[in-house]
């Protein structure tokens, strides 16, 4: 049981829209839109899932990555963002940077996010693939938070 | 005379050591000075009768548990391994085969030196490789026998294991199953291992609490983990300022004997029944948060239909079908529900308020999901309404980062600590709860990951071993504590080592305990107090494994942990033990990385918020750095944010928090799990809604006609697991833990005056325990304390001394995890039920049989050692204690040229 019937290609749309126009996160999959977007209950089958599916790729600003994990839902068929929103002031820091991933500063210096909280990036600088130095904090605000680029 | 003070952190908290002459006199807490900075302040309300706006501060010390003030006693014990030792009958024949495996147990040991033991243990190493490959070797590490950020299981352990290449063997939550296996798909908090988050819940609690529900909580006896004793004080404050408490446990626990203003004693696993009945009574009075359930609810509807009996069962689950079950009075169930409902109300179950005994049966799973969905009826998050068990949630800086027990980062074998990150070439998998199965059976499949917290489709992974292309495990690397004393069915741990199959055991260990005695090489490791290494307490305060791991103690701690004493005898420190083997094996260079353990302890203040605070100079010369709560810190209260529908504030990493959602599939409290519907559809055990359901081990189970009783066999008060109580023969003088008969320290086991009158039984008579699996004497406490058809005894006995090793005979140890089913909760629920054991007593009308004598295999290695050595027995009784300190103080004042 649906609160939007998928059955309806209108009704549909127009869910996975008003879901988009709020919706931050740069991953989507049918499942996660199923449960949050329309309300689903019980385990959507999979004409339910092909119809959704079908709404996302055919959405504007989401393009095709194939199968990625998610904690919660396993390894599901996933669409990204094209674009990055601008979500400075809107987001926390934590949630804009990957943990674990690399990220260059303007001046080429490469950093390794090892943790971020809801205070601070923290970081090493990487030279020769290994992290060196001591840990580098980052605030939020600053704009050497903003000038960060993923690697 | 020299006096030298020293601090560490041992399980149970942070100490000062006193050293007079190289002998450890005194063991203390940590005062702090005029230099450290203030103790937090909250204000609230007063006393009852007192000024209003009461500022509360903890005192200026730092509060172990007292089991952390032993470490003396741990030290100069009498169970020591004092010297490398082999199996006497151990033959090393070429192909692994003939070894006399059946004798593990019983045989005794020659003293080795450490060149021959390492020796031998890398030439099978390397005949393993050839024979089998790198996976035909396991390790596994203890539950928590020594502390220390570099010389510790989750770091040296690990650095020289990944680097060797081995099956990891994956932990299961043996303390927490229920929330594990259950909470995470009621709200999420998979990353927290299922336990809820309680930031800034102190505050909260002494503001606004009312009512706490301390439901299987016993927070004096398992002080709050390794946090020690600090919220002790807490619990005080708020039983000052009237706070009603109602404990709820088949035994009328240390906590709740001295604070309870109601006891309730639900037969044991029925408490997911008593829950279901609490949510009747709500749900038909309309006692509930309707617009926050209306806002934040998944299904809820459907949930009620079950609850009422309208749903598929028919079955109301009125107060009077759960007294029935629980053995509660209807009446009594429909006070504690309406009291709960008209109070601000807080609670939790055990440590982290998602922990306790309860969570450790068959109906584990749901009655963890029930106790979240009761509270957030109640409007989780609103001031006063909230998970949390009086025990967690203290001020702390969060913006001070230093890596506690268990942070990825603070690991030796990762980066940053390291320069090179060692990785595990092995792929296979063994599951802990299952070893023995595994070995004995060669082969064993169960789903999930383990508490790795890394994701709800974790739990569902499909494991097999051995894993195809693989080689099964033949050589065992044990290292640290017994878990015949914590694991369940533990005969089978015995018959395990007896097997063939494992061609060869090496135990690492401080103290012979009862699987050090299996194997056939023993490697002799010093404790914390004899070596360098740092570590934390308070972020790894509550039991580490996530992040900020709430906060249990007053004082946030980084310790340097420095040696107080030189390693006594032969024992070596467990980095020494690894480096030397590394070294014997071709990689040392690359395991060191060229550094000493004080080099590693380093690396630990560069790599942190430490350096930034304080000198390295002036940490070692102090020993310790507090970094205090600033003045003007923000609250960060644990889920208003959801409450109130703002991004998550918490130290949280999760991107669907920010959204404001809970980390279920919905993003809601989920009344029916969605998640386990997609994931787990088929599962009888744990199902979409929650329900109660019958054991496979209870009182309605075939098998209760024939052992009527239930064991519970909670966490221990003069333990911490296996660690204390077996190397400190002063709590054997202390009647609620042990008797000394026939120089053997008998376990206490409490029963029930009416049930004991039955038997025959009174206090303190020897009486035998047993089921089919197995049994142990104990003595009996007879006491109104225990629900009528419980019998209570501590789990985790570090002692296991049985007439006949790995057969189902009598232990004398009080080893009562010989009793408890080895079975898992579900097919698909990869967790444990040591509260789900039925079994009887009997009055032991008989001799007082003999056990095996261990500490003989001890005295003989220590004669070999010095012919002078003090027997087992003259250390227990006191005089051997002494004559070990004075002989280590001639050598130190010899060796200084006094």
């Amino acid at each position: 049981m649906v609160r939007c019937s998928v059955a309806d290609p209108n009704a549909l749309r127009a869910a996975v829209d008003r879901y988009f126009s709020t919706f931050t996160g740069e991953l989507i999959c049918a499942l996660q839109l199923w449960y949050e977007g329309l309300g689903g209950q019980g385990v959507p089958g999979a004409a339910e899932m092909t119809a959704i599916t079908e709404a996302i790729a055919n959405t504007p600003g989401w393009k095709d990555m194939g199968d990625m994990r998610y904690e919660k839902f396993g390894v599901q068929k996933s669409f990204k963002r094209t674009e990055k929103l601008d979500l400075h002031g809107k987001k926390m820091i934590q949630h804009m940077f990957k943990r674990e991933a690399l990220y260059k500063e303007p001046d080429g210096t490469v950093l390794k996010i090892v943790t971020s909280e809801l205070w601070n990036l923290r970081c090493f600088e990487v030279k020769n693939g290994k992290m060196t130095g001591p840990m580098i904090k980052i605030h939020p605000d600053s704009d050497r938070a903003k000038a960060l680029v993923e690697a | 005379m020299a006096e030298k003070v020293t601090h560490s952190i041992v399980v149970g908290g942070a100490v000062t050591i006193h050293t007079v002459d190289g002998v450890i006199r005194r063991v203390r807490p940590i005062v702090l000075d005029n230099n450290d900075p203030k103790g937090w302040v909250i204000k609230a309300r007063s006393k009852v009768g007192g000024p209003q706006d009461t500022e509360y501060t903890p005192n200026r010390k730092v509060q172990p548990a007292f089991i952390a003030l032993t470490e003396k006693n741990r030290a100069y014990s009498y169970d020591r391994i004092r010297y490398p030792m082999i199996r006497e009958d151990f033959v090393e024949t070429p192909d692994g085969k003939n070894r006399n495996t059946e004798n593990r147990g019983t045989s005794g040991y020659r003293r080795a030196s450490w060149d021959e033991a390492l020796d031998l243990v890398v030439r099978e190493i390397k005949r393993i490789h050839k024979q089998y490959g790198q996976e035909a070797i396991t390790a596994m590490t203890s539950s928590h026998h020594s502390w220390g950020n570099v010389g510790y299981k989750i770091s040296t352990f690990a650095r020289f294991f990944r680097m060797l290449g081995y099956t990891e063997v994956k932990d299961n939550p043996d303390s927490w199953e229920g929330f594990t296996w259950g909470a995470p798909h009621t709200y999420g908090y998979y990353w927290r291992l299922g336990c809820p988050e309680t930031f800034d819940l102190l505050e909260d609690g002494l503001q606004n609490v009312e009512t706490m529900i301390m439901w299987s909580h016993d927070p004096d006896t398992t002080h709050g983990g390794y946090a020690g004793n600090e919220s002790v004080m807490w619990r005080h404050w708020l039983d000052d300022m009237g706070v009603q408490f109602i404990y709820i446990d088949p035994f009328n626990n240390f906590s709740s004997i001295k604070q309870a203003d109601k006891w309730f004693a639900p037969r044991p696993g029925t408490d997911a029944a008593l829950a279901e009945a609490i949510a009747y009574v709500w749900v038909t009075e309309g006692l509930y948060d309707k617009e926050y359930i209306a806002k934040h609810a998944h299904r809820f509807e459907e949930w009620c239909d079950y609850i009422t009996g309208k749903g598929t069962d028919k079955l109301a689950k009125t107060p009077k079908w759960a007294e029935y079950e629980t053995g509660i009075p209807a009446a009594d169930i429909k006070a504690l529900a309406r009291r709960w409902a008209s109070t601000k109300t807080m609670g939790g179950s055990g440590m982290r308020a998602g922990f306790g005994g309860v969570c450790r049966t068959v109906n584990g799973t749901e009655f963890a999901r029930t106790m979240v969905l009761l509270f957030a009826m109640q409007g989780m998050g609103k001031p006063g309404q909230n998970m949390w068990g009086g025990n967690t949630g203290s001020p702390m800086d969060y913006d001070f980062w230093f890596g506690g027990y268990s942070d990825p980062l603070a690991m030796i074998w990762n980066e940053p600590i390291a320069d090179n990150v060692a990785v595990n070439p092995v792929t296979q998998k063994l599951y802990r709860p299952n070893l023995p199965d595994a070995i004995l059976n060669g082969h064993f499949e169960w789903y999930g990951e383990g508490f790795c917290g890394q994701g709800i489709d974790h739990e569902f992974t499909e494991n097999i071993y051995p894993k195809p292309g693989c080689s099964k495990v033949h050589m065992f690397w044990r290292y640290g504590g017994t878990f015949m004393g914590t694991m369940l069915d533990t005969n089978k741990w015995v018959r395990m080592y007896q097997s063939p199959e494992l061609e060869f055991v090496v135990n690492q260990d401080i103290h012979f305990h009862g699987e050090a005695r299996m194997a056939d090489v023993v490697l002799p490791a010093c404790t914390s107090l004899e070596r360098v290494d740092i570590g934390e307490l308070c972020s790894s305060g509550n039991g580490g494994y996530q992040s900020h791991s709430q906060t249990g103690n007053s004082w946030q701690v980084v310790v340097f942990q420095d040696k107080a004493i030189e390693p006594l005898w032969d024992s070596r420190s467990d980095y020494w033990i690894f480096a030397e083997t590394a070294k014997k094996l071709g990689w040392g260079e690359q395991f060191t990385e060229g550094r000493t353990e004080l080099d590693w302890c380093k690396r630990y203040w560069e790599k942190s918020d430490l350096c930034d605070r304080i000198s390295w100079e002036d940490f070692m010369k102090k020993g310790y750095f507090v970094p205090g709560v600033p003045e003007d810190r923000v609250r960060r209260y644990g889920f208003r944010w959801f409450a109130e529908g703002f991004p998550c504030d918490t130290p949280n990493h999760k991107q669907f928090q920010e959204e404001g959602k809970l980390g279920t599939f919905t993003g809601k409290w989920e009344f029916v799990s969605e998640s386990l519907q997609y994931w787990a559809p088929h599962d009888e055990i744990r199902t979409p809604i929650a329900t109660y359901k019958h054991s496979w081990e209870g009182h309605h189970s075939i098998k209760a006609k024939k052992y009527p009783f239930h064991l519970i066999s909670p966490h221990p008060r003069f333990d911490y697991h296996t660690q204390h109580n077996s190397s400190t023969p002063w709590f054997w003088e202390i009647p609620e833990n042990r008797v000394y008969l026939n120089g053997n320290p008998y376990l206490v086991a409490r029963i029930h005056p009416e049930k004991a009158a039955e038997k025959g039984i009174k206090d303190g008579d020897v009486i035998e325990l047993f089921n089919e699996r197995g049994s142990v004497l104990c003595v009996a406490i007879v006491t109104y304390r225990c629900e009528v058809n419980t019998i209570h005894a501590f789990g985790s006995s570090g002692i296991y001394n049985p007439v006949e090793p790995g057969m189902e005979s009598m232990d004398i140890g009080g080893c009562v995890n010989l009793l408890t089913p080895g079975r898992l909760i579900g097919d698909m629920v990869p967790g444990m039920a040591p509260n789900s054991t039925l079994m009887d007593v009997r009055k032991w009308e008989g001799e007082l049989p003999k056990g095996q004598f261990f500490e003989d295999k001890l005295d003989k290695v220590a004669k070999e050692g010095d012919p002078d050595a003090e027997t087992c027995i003259e250390i227990i009784e006191g005089h051997g204690f002494e004559k070990i300190q004075e002989k280590v103080r001639k050598n130190y004042l010899k060796g200084a040229g006094v």
